[in-house]
């Protein structure tokens, strides 16, 4: 019983040195507020090449969209992100899908490659195996979609589906700047 | 391992030192023995205030678990609520199938904890089940391709689907019990129906052609909308609530956490 009150102080004290914008804690936020961002493993898929991407890349206005192949929202909305990435494909802008769900036991790697070509993603595609870009980002669902400025500061943010339109101002509104 | 943030009274202090001195290496905490916590292993959470949270509907931090019973009907067994009592821990959520909004991210709490479990070995000690509020809809079927559809591990045996038999049941299980209400939103689409709290602009907008007949019998099925109570219940092996993830849907990192805190310093 004793262990416990001991594991329950140093949970309190976590919670505490937390602390600042977010609730959720954890976030390392730099002065000018942007998110620290992470190194995340990226999958070879149509779009994306194995290996690993920083999430969100700092110096590049970013578009990220938390996803899960279980979510039927997230498939549905696809198209309207492919004609989005389509239109900005030629910028600067980094476009990035991130899987968050677990990955390894009853979903793998090859599900979440076999979702995206039925889907037709065309963009990298990477996995938040360790939950902290979730985190960060307190996205309590899926999808979640994100514009980051080039100071990693989230400008825009989005639970649910996104109309074209919308996603590219706030895109827009960014690359623009 | 750094000092208690907490007030500490040195003299119990020292008292749990000379208990726990031979088992683990302790820092100072002196327990919380004087808010009714002692049954358990989290802190409470951030801006806890006991009176608010003793008139809460839902079971809020360091209450017991209601003790109420509902059928499995994928496993085709009865669960009571208290039948975990002195054998797991039991994370509880209330879900209805068609919703697309707050209830994926219920859902996908549980699927996290349970893939967790899994991985690092407690899935002997964790038991997961989601609680339908909409059982004339989510019969056996659909709700093991719910199951099904968030990937849960089905062969594991640490997950249950319970499901009210009627609405009435449900109502009693559900709301009388757990505190959660849910009510069938005949206005729905309008983005505010659904307390998470994220400033979304709201699941709907693209189906605004489909939105205002309601039809809610029809099975265009995922029309239907309820408004309703987002809970995740995280009781321990005890019996007692280690947290109450509300109103807000929790990020599942934070729910492991709290997970792993409770299994390891049990």
């Amino acid at each position: 019983m004793r262990r416990r009150d001991l594991l329950a102080g140093a949970a309190a004290l976590t919670a505490t040195a937390a602390g600042g914008a977010y609730a959720f804690g954890v976030v390392d936020v730099s002065d000018d507020g942007g998110i620290e961002p992470f190194e995340l493993e990226t999958l070879e898929a149509p779009g994306s090449d194995a290996g690993t991407a920083i999430v969100p890349e700092p110096g590049r206005v970013t578009f990220l969209e938390l996803f899960a192949t279980w979510c039927d929202v997230c498939a549905q909305t696809m198209p309207t992100k492919g004609d989005v990435f389509d239109e900005y494909a030629e910028t600067d802008l980094q476009f990035v899908s991130v899987t968050n769900e677990p990955i390894g036991n009853t979903v793998t790697r090859d599900d979440v490659v076999d979702w995206w070509e039925t889907h037709e993603g065309r963009w990298p595609v990477a996995m938040d195996g360790d939950l902290e870009l979730t985190q960060t980002l307190d996205a309590a669902g899926v999808p979640y979609s994100f514009v980051l400025d080039e100071n990693n500061v989230v400008t825009w943010s989005n639970y649910g589906r996104t109309s074209a339109d919308g996603l590219q101002s706030a895109i827009g509104s960014q690359l623009d700047d | 391992m750094t000092p208690d943030p907490r007030p500490v009274d040195r003299r119990t202090f020292l008292q749990a030192t000379a208990v726990a001195g031979a088992t683990v290496a302790v820092a100072g905490c002196a327990g919380s023995d004087d808010d009714g916590t002692d049954n358990v292993v989290l802190p409470p959470p951030e801006d806890y205030d006991e009176v608010v949270a003793e008139e809460m509907a839902i079971p809020t931090y360091g209450e017991q678990v209601p003790e109420l019973a509902a059928p499995d009907p994928i496993r085709d067994v009865d669960v009571t609520t208290t039948q975990f009592v002195g054998d797991s821990h039991s994370m509880y959520t209330f879900v209805f199938t068609r919703c697309e909004e707050a209830c994926s991210g219920l859902m996908a709490n549980l699927r996290h904890a349970q893939e967790d479990s899994i991985n690092e070995g407690y899935d002997d000690e964790l038991v997961l089940l989601n609680v339908t509020f909409d059982p004339e809809y989510d019969t056996a079927e659909v709700l093991d391709q719910y199951e099904r559809d968030y990937s849960i591990d089905q062969d594991v045996g640490n997950f249950y689907s319970l499901r009210p038999e009627t609405p009435a049941e449900a109502e009693e299980f559900v709301t009388d019990g757990f505190g959660v209400a849910f009510e069938e939103d005949e206005s729905h689409g309008h983005g505010d129906d659904d307390d998470h709290g994220n400033g979304h602009d709201n699941g709907h907008d693209d189906n605004d052609d489909h939105d205002n007949g309601h039809d809610d019998n029809g099975h265009d099925g995922d029309r239907v909308h309820y408004a309703h109570t987002n809970l995740i219940l995280f009781v321990n092996r005890d019996g007692y609530v280690e947290r109450a993830y509300h109103p807000d849907v929790p990020t599942p990192a934070d729910v492991i956490e709290d997970v792993q805190t409770v299994v390891e310093g049990w």
